[in-house]
């Protein structure tokens, strides 16, 4: 399934403040599987809107754009 | 939603204190509502002196060597109620009468010559007689010549107690009566202030509206002073829980033996009510404790600096009595005759400093 | 039973979820503790350590999370990680923090309120980590706040309630629970608070950082509930000298 995306046109977008390539088309669900992250622990914000997890496998994934991915992590 | 328990519970709850209640309740800072319960409890009236010089203490600490002035100005003897134990009642044969705008303000600028600068302005529960409409125009009129002016009336809306306060009246006095059910129907025969809820939700409604202010109290003299006592600590607990931003005082209006008029349901003696007011102060280390002219000179200069914060002076009782002193139609009669000037004196000789303000209404911002 | 908004807490103690050694050893400390209540804190994820994820580690249906905005400098701020947090964690409990000072990390009182103003009109349950202020305390309550977290001496200081006389200024008047959060060094700071009357304490660095933190989680637990019965029980007076240096008040003059 990867396989099938990564052969595909590659574009850049902004993944917590890096820059990173991912295929054209690549939905979020997709990314989010590729960073070997449980979408259920992880929220995304893309371009400063928070993006509801029914979304996530919808959402298709466009040049330049902006994620924030954040979790839970200790805290007092 | 404030619930005072059945006064049989009160009782209950006074009578089991020991001496060690009461020993424990004079030396911690927060004695709590079951210290309240101990320093009103008989066990407490055999230490009368140790709660004089506690409550004494407090008073200093809190409140410095001051004893706040004001008079009252009764505006209206017209009332819709009949309450077994009031001058006022309905169906009591006397000479009625409202004053006039023009005789209201000359009864408050005859204070203001005398010196007062607090003035209470008093009325039957008459609202047709003497609505919310006459206390503004009033307040409006004479704000500017008084430090504050505050109101004894009927209950009124949180909306109507806004307005008076837009209109420079900032604080209002409302007693409760008795805070015992069945004894407050037994006294109040009919009339709007029947409804005991009502009655008891006012405090509430007007620090709602802004007030600066608001003033509770029992009539002594209905029931069970200690009960009464017990409860009124319930109340002014739940208000300062509830109304951060007023102030509270708590006022003792003692009733007499006296011919021809009711005769009280219980004896409360000077003994009694000083017991109550030492245990407020040291339940309430900020409640303002004001003491009337109903109670007589001899009293009034010994509990100078033991616990009290005001009292009135030179009070008469009846509408148009500054201006006209021949007019009869007193509420009650004044126990303590003195002018102003003697009172200041007094209050000076026990060394302390009689104010006559507290705040200037002026300086609120509308 | 301790009760924020309409829910029921046991335990007294929250944990803290902060500066351990490994997610292992938070894990038997929060355990020991008996803590109910975690706080957690909101960070972009570790890309190159995709599996440092403390939710895997802590069972949801044993602690109630209590996610903070720690890092928030202004309202602004601390309301876009409160909807973070909403997102992430499927509530809308919040343990509110604007901190705009990093070295001492004092919470700043106006944007506080601020925010605790807006997040309670979102929906939000609110929680706001505040300075010893009674007056803001009250302000708090009255915007919505659904409990209110003063500080019992700076975070990370281990002093202890240094704030005393003004935290039990706030539990008087209160009508929202009071958890004293922050400074706690020994399990007597936790001990003396819970005497005061606080509804709960949180405690974080002084567990995550003893010697063998599963153990001082326990002597916490111990201290906050030996507190809370020594409050309930109602303690004796101290001694007091002042009474006795005092004159005789005469009462002569009653009838």
């Amino acid at each position: 399934m990867r396989r099938l995306w990564k052969r595909a046109a590659r574009m850049k977008i902004i993944c917590n403040g890096k820059e990173q390539e991912v295929a054209a088309g690549c939905t979020l669900l997709h990314l989010l599987a590729d960073l070997q992250l449980d979408p259920d622990t992880v929220v995304v914000e893309c371009d400063k809107k928070i993006i509801s997890r029914a979304d996530y496998e919808g959402l298709v994934l466009t040049a330049g754009q902006d994620l924030e991915l954040i979790r839970f992590v200790g805290g007092g | 939603m404030l619930l005072i328990p059945d006064f049989s519970d009160l009782t209950e709850r006074i009578a089991s204190c020991s001496t060690d209640d009461v020993q424990q309740a004079l030396q911690v800072e927060h004695p709590g509502i079951h210290g309240l319960a101990a320093l009103l409890s008989p066990a407490a009236s055999a230490m009368l002196p140790e709660l004089a010089r506690r409550s004494s203490e407090i008073t200093l600490r809190r409140f410095g060597r001051t004893i706040q002035l004001y008079a009252p100005v009764y505006l209206s003897s017209f009332c819709s109620n009949r309450c077994a134990y009031c001058g006022f009642a309905a169906d009591n044969k006397l000479a009625r009468r409202v004053l006039t705008m023009e005789e209201a303000e000359r009864e408050m600028d005859i204070l203001h010559e005398r010196g007062f600068n607090h003035v209470l302005l008093v009325s039957g529960e008459a609202p047709a007689k003497m609505g919310v409409e006459y206390l503004e125009e009033l307040a409006r009129r004479t704000r500017d010549r008084f430090a504050s002016i505050t109101i004894e009336v009927q209950p009124l809306s949180t909306e109507e107690y806004a307005r008076l306060f837009e209109a420079g009246i900032t604080g209002v006095a409302i007693y409760q009566e008795t805070y015992d059910r069945k004894v407050y129907d037994q006294v109040h025969l009919s009339g709007n202030k029947c409804d005991y809820d009502f009655r008891l939700e006012s405090p509430a409604r007007v620090a709602r509206a802004g007030m600066r202010e608001v003033g509770i109290g029992a009539l002594l003299g209905l029931t069970d002073w200690r009960c009464e006592g017990l409860a009124l600590g319930l109340h002014l607990a739940w208000l300062r829980k509830n109304f951060w931003r007023t102030a509270l005082t708590v006022s003792f209006p003692r009733l007499r033996p006296a011919e021809g008029d009711f005769q009280p349901l219980t004896t409360v003696t000077e003994k009694d009510l000083s017991q109550l007011l030492f245990a407020l102060r040291i339940y309430d280390p900020d409640v303002g404790l004001l003491l009337s002219t109903r109670e007589e000179e001899r009293f009034r200069n010994g509990m100078i600096g033991l616990g009290p914060t005001r009292y009135s002076a030179g009070s008469c009782t009846a509408p148009g009595g500054y201006a006209h002193p021949e007019l009869e139609g007193e509420q009650f009669s004044v126990g303590d005759n003195r002018t102003l000037a003697e009172v200041c004196a007094s209050i000076q000789l026990k060394g302390h400093d009689p104010v006559r303000k507290d705040w200037d209404s002026s300086f609120q911002v509308k | 039973m301790l009760k924020i908004a309409d829910k029921t807490f046991r335990s007294r103690l929250f944990g803290g979820t902060g500066k351990f050694a490994s997610a292992q050893v938070m894990k038997d400390a929060l355990d020991a503790s008996g803590a109910e209540m975690i706080t957690v804190a909101l960070r972009r994820v570790d890309l190159a350590n995709p599996d440092d994820d403390i939710m895997a580690n802590l069972d949801r249906n044993k602690y109630w999370f209590l996610p903070n905005t720690a890092g928030a400098r202004n309202a602004e701020e601390a309301i876009r990680l409160a909807n973070l947090a909403r997102a992430v964690g499927n509530t809308n409990w919040l343990k509110l923090e604007v901190t705009p000072d990093p070295r001492t990390l004092l919470p700043d009182p106006i944007e506080t309120l601020k925010a605790t103003e807006l997040l309670v009109k979102d929906g939000f349950i609110v929680l706001p980590y505040m300075n010893a202020d009674p007056i803001l305390a009250l302000r708090l309550q009255d915007v919505g706040a659904a409990a209110v977290m003063p500080l019992g001496s700076p975070i990370g200081t281990n002093q202890g309630v240094l704030t005393r006389f003004l935290v039990e200024i706030i539990i008087e008047q209160a009508r929202v629970p009071v958890v004293v959060d922050a400074g706690f060094g020994a399990p007597s700071h936790a001990a003396a608070a819970m005497e005061m009357g606080a509804d709960a304490v949180l405690v974080n660095t002084a567990i995550a950082v003893a010697g063998d933190p599963v153990r001082m989680a326990k002597a916490f637990a111990q201290a906050v509930e030996a507190g809370r019965t020594a409050y309930e029980s109602g303690l004796g007076a101290q001694g007091k000298k002042a009474a006795a240096s005092s004159p005789e008040v005469g009462l002569d003059f009653l009838r």
